[in-house]
């Protein structure tokens, strides 16, 4: 298994391959349904985003609250399919890499062709086990929609399989 | 296919075979028409649902067209705004540029007019009226040329008009032809949102369990290591309170071990100096009895041999003397007689040698 750093995306992102399983450390930051949305009204107001989106990572996730000394709950991805409308906008504006699960419409991933970013799955259900491999969480926007606020994570050697790279390649085609 | 007025002929033991059969060949008849009706109506259905199916295929792609149409006229719709909106502006600098003309047109007149009034005065300078009315014939040039301007842009204004009225029909219709897609995209939309939903609510849901199951993962690994941590700090403290037991038996073993083995070497000491005094003592005490008894033994094997010496020789005699009397008897048979007595004599010896022993024995 790969390691890669999120902070020298440029380096591997073009490297890595439909179907490879990957270890990513770095930044991310997480979105649901509702902060799309919130983040698509900052975007047609021209108003300052909470993160810059030019080489982000997004983590499709809403964590638990933290427990027992842990700096982040049950953090396990959700349906991607519900973030397809907002994903090609966003791609467009910068992001590289999105993290959820299952598949996409042909209209995003030919917008992950477009853009050359790639998709990640991480493995579903197993939240705590995503939960051990973040060694940091922090809300740094939209606090009041409580575990689907944007929070700012970190990531080791977090296991992620990747479902479509950069060249075209669809892990659900294998 | 009724079974009304349907009446059979009656013979012995119930109804007339010929006339069931007749009625059942009847009924298969019946039955065979109606399911070649239904067939016929299932392939006309099916031919019904096929060109619907195409006609939805065909809708699809009309609206896809329509939509692409839509889209081509929304630009050229914007596009007829910017010019329809330029042209205003165009039409308001030339209504603004006539209204100019207009005013200088009106100065120019007035101005005409107080020449004519002083051209009345001053009938005599006819130069001066001459030039007048030249400057006067070349402002009405200039007045006819701003008319003829202003009447070509009232017509290009009017052209204008015309075309923006058509563009706008245009696009009135357009819109009503894109409500009406809408209509029918919000139906087609409205059956497949029930099911979208249902997705939706099915992934939070599943997203909502998935959590809760980390959860109680990262509880139960929490609760794990909590109780690893506690079991290793109480298995560390029974290690160091058993060693210290241990410490303290073995440290109160070694002293009692001390304290017995002192007390035991004092005993030990005591009683084996006693024993051995006591030995020593019985073995003087067996030295000088065995030494009696041998020296009493002595004196009885001295006694014994001394004994069995004077019976030997008592005996000896005694034999030869009858030897000598048997040989004189029958000398032939003298030596088997020898043998026999020294047989005898042997005998004996051994019972004097046993009855010695037992002497012996009885004495120690």
């Amino acid at each position: 298994m790969r390691e890669f750093k999120i902070e020298n995306y440029e380096t591997w992102i073009n490297q890595v391959t439909a179907g490879e399983v990957i270890s990513l450390s770095g930044t991310v930051y997480t979105a649901r349904d509702a902060a799309h949305k919130r983040i698509m009204n900052l975007l047609d107001k021209s108003q300052p985003l909470p993160f810059p989106l030019e080489g982000a990572f997004i983590y499709y996730a809403g964590s638990s609250p933290a427990k027992h000394e842990m700096p982040i709950g049950s953090c396990g991805p959700t349906t991607s399919a519900r973030m397809d409308i907002f994903t090609p906008r966003l791609l467009s504006m910068g992001v590289k890499g999105i993290i959820g699960k299952g598949q996409r419409d042909d209209y995003v991933k030919d917008a992950f062709l477009k853009y050359k970013a790639v998709y990640f799955c991480a493995v579903g259900g197993a939240g705590a086990l995503a939960a051990s491999r973040i060694t940091s969480c922090e809300v740094i926007a939209f606090e009041e929609l409580g575990c689907e606020a944007i929070k700012k994570l970190k990531f080791e050697n977090f296991p992620l399989y990747v479902a479509y790279d950069c060249h075209g390649g669809n892990i659900f085609e294998h | 296919m009724s079974t009304d007025n349907v009446v059979f002929r009656t013979v012995f033991k119930g109804y007339s075979k010929e006339d069931v059969n007749k009625y059942i060949e009847e009924m298969n008849v019946q039955f065979k028409m109606s399911s070649d009706d239904f067939e016929r109506s299932l392939s006309s259905y099916k031919l019904k649902a096929e060109e619907l199916e195409k006609l939805n295929s065909e809708k699809d792609d009309q609206l896809s067209e329509l939509n692409k149409e839509n889209e081509s006229l929304k630009k050229s719709q914007s596009e007829l705004k910017d010019t329809v909106q330029k042209k205003e502006s165009d039409i308001l600098a030339l209504n603004n540029k006539i209204n100019s003309l207009n005013k200088e047109i009106s100065d120019k007149n007035d101005e005409l007019e107080k020449i004519n009034l002083s051209l009345a005065d001053e009938k005599s300078n006819s130069d001066k009226i001459d030039e007048y009315r030249r400057k006067n014939d070349e402002q009405k040039l200039k007045i006819q040329l701003h008319e003829k301007t202003i009447s070509e842009n009232s017509d290009k204004i009017s052209i204008y008009e015309t075309q923006i009225k058509h563009l706008q029909s245009i696009i009135d219709e357009q819109n009503s032809k894109i409500k009406n897609l809408e209509i029918q995209l919000t139906e087609n939309n409205n059956s497949n949102m029930n099911q979208e939903d249902e997705l939706y609510k099915k992934s939070e849901m599943y997203d909502k369990i998935s959590s809760q199951i980390g959860d109680i993962l990262i509880n139960a690994n929490s609760t794990a290591d909590s109780i690893i941590n506690s079991a290793e700090a109480e298995a560390a403290k029974l290690r160091s309170d058993t060693e210290n037991d241990a410490e303290k038996t073995k440290q109160y073993l070694s002293d009692l071990s001390d304290k017995i083995i002192e007390s035991f070497d004092e005993n030990i000491h005591s009683i084996s100096d006693k024993c051995i005094c006591d030995i020593v003592n019985t073995i003087t005490d067996i030295q000088y009895l065995t030494n009696s008894l041998i020296d009493k033994i002595n004196d009885k094997n001295q006694e014994i041999s001394n004994y069995i010496s004077n019976y030997k020789c008592s005996a000896h005699n005694i034999m030869r003397e009858k030897i000598n009397s048997i040989e004189i008897k029958s000398p032939e048979k003298s030596d088997l007689n020898t043998t026999i007595i020294d047989e005898n004599i042997t005998k004996d010896r051994q019972n004097i040698c046993v009855n010695s022993k037992s002497k012996i024995t009885k004495l120690g």
